[in-house]
């Protein structure tokens, strides 16, 4: 997991980690579980991705709305999107 | 310590204002600051990506996030915290979109409180053009006051579990003339240390006093150059009342195109340009609600929207323009 520089107050300086799951449907639950609250700033109540973050899994956009196709060491990478201020 | 929050970032001062922690939070809107009374900072962070979240210090240097901060459930959107309020274990939120949090172990986990979220006319709340914002809290023993946007006033005397509305005397805005229980645009409550009923409200209709704990309000404008503010704050010690009046609704600078904060040393009776220091040079900055803040001892901090930072160390009789120049600065707390 790769996140831009501003999230560093929540996931720490690294801005990178890893997360241990069974299958691509539990990637929230790895988020959150890893790093508590990051999923408040990546989703908004409805647990949509927010409107101005991206989501690349293994450099492929996608919206985590239904679960993506990922194997062992596929990169997920957040970034904050040119839009929304 | 003074803590500084802005739109790019919070800064911590000393009380010289020599910089003590630049550039805190990159990237963040730093919209509001407290000390629980463990010790502990709590600041809150807010982005237009990322959503809002608290997170805390014990030293100003070393942040971690609250991972149990306020949270609504699915419906509702935290977009910003606006304040932390309260001086033991419990505190409150006040957030965008408008509603309260508490907490009652110094702001580690928080809860809604329904009595003001579950409101019967929520669903008919305004939002004024800073959102639709839960911007103030005041507590005194199981008292809070809460001040929201475009709504109103709502007291509660029982520790948040009811709450009245209470605007009675205030200038509805906007609407088609027909009264409605929302629609009073509050933009800063101060109450009187000791007399939690004697309080004083910058509204976006002009300046009230309530002897009543807002039962009933006055319109209290004699001397101001314009009753159009935002912030307005009250030094214990002398008991005078500070506002910073903008030229109108309409144009939101410098009244008179010259910064000056106006005072009175009469509960409201009569105001005037507070004491000397100020600069003659054409200004029109503008200072937001949570950008003012007393210590009760005399000193005052005032942050502007072009990042200028003023200060009185005796009640008002004498400001001077700190040497800093910072972002668009949103909070302002005195910890």
């Amino acid at each position: 997991m790769h996140f831009p520089r501003v999230l560093a107050p929540i996931v720490g300086d690294g801005l990178h980690g890893t997360i241990d799951i069974d299958d691509a449907s539990q990637i929230r639950l790895g988020l959150e579980k890893t790093w508590p609250g990051i999923g408040n700033h990546l989703f908004d109540s409805t647990g949509s991705m927010r409107p101005h973050v991206l989501c690349f899994v293994d450099d492929e956009s996608h919206r985590l709305e239904d679960p993506p196709p990922v194997r062992d060491g596929s990169e997920i990478r957040f970034v904050q999107a040119v839009s929304g201020g | 310590m003074i803590s500084i929050g802005t739109s790019k970032g919070g800064y911590i001062v000393d009380d010289q204002f020599r910089m003590q922690q630049p550039g805190l939070f990159p990237g963040w809107k730093v919209t509001a600051w407290n000390r629980t009374r463990s010790g502990e900072l709590v600041a809150a962070l807010a982005s237009n990506w990322f959503g809002a979240s608290l997170q805390r210090s014990t030293d100003g240097a070393v942040w971690e996030p609250i991972t149990n901060g306020p949270a609504y459930q699915q419906g509702r959107e935290l977009n910003q915290i606006w304040t932390i309020a309260g001086a033991d274990d419990r505190l409150y939120a006040g957030v965008d979109e408008a509603g309260l949090f508490s907490s009652n172990d110094g702001g580690h986990t928080w809860r809604e409180v329904p009595a003001l979220n579950d409101w019967p006319t929520r669903d008919d709340w305004m939002p004024g053009l800073g959102g639709l914002c839960a911007h103030h809290v005041l507590t005194h023993g199981d008292r809070v006051v809460v001040g929201i946007s475009a709504v109103g006033m709502f007291v509660s005397d029982d520790a948040g579990a009811s709450f009245e509305k209470r605007d009675i005397g205030v200038t509805q805005i906007g609407g088609d003339g027909e009264d409605v229980e929302a629609g009073r645009c509050v933009h800063s409550i101060v109450t009187h240390d000791d007399d939690p009923d004697l309080m004083w409200r910058q509204d976006h209709s002009g300046v009230y006093r309530t002897t009543d704990a807002g039962r009933s309000w006055m319109q209290i404008e004699s001397g101001l150059p314009s009753n159009f503010g935002f912030p307005i704050g009250r030094d214990r010690q002398s008991g005078r009342l500070f506002i910073v009046p903008m030229e109108s609704d309409e144009n939101r600078v410098s009244a008179g195109g010259r910064f000056r904060v106006y005072r009175s040393d009469d509960d409201g009776d009569h105001w005037d340009v507070s004491g000397t220091g100020w600069d003659d040079s054409p200004a029109f900055d503008t200072v937001l609600r949570n950008a003012m803040a007393t210590d009760g001892d005399g000193t005052i901090v005032i942050g502007t929207t072009g990042g200028n930072v003023w200060t009185t160390r005796d009640a008002g009789d004498s400001w001077e323009r700190a040497d800093l120049q910072l972002p668009r600065i949103l909070s302002v707390e005195i910890l």
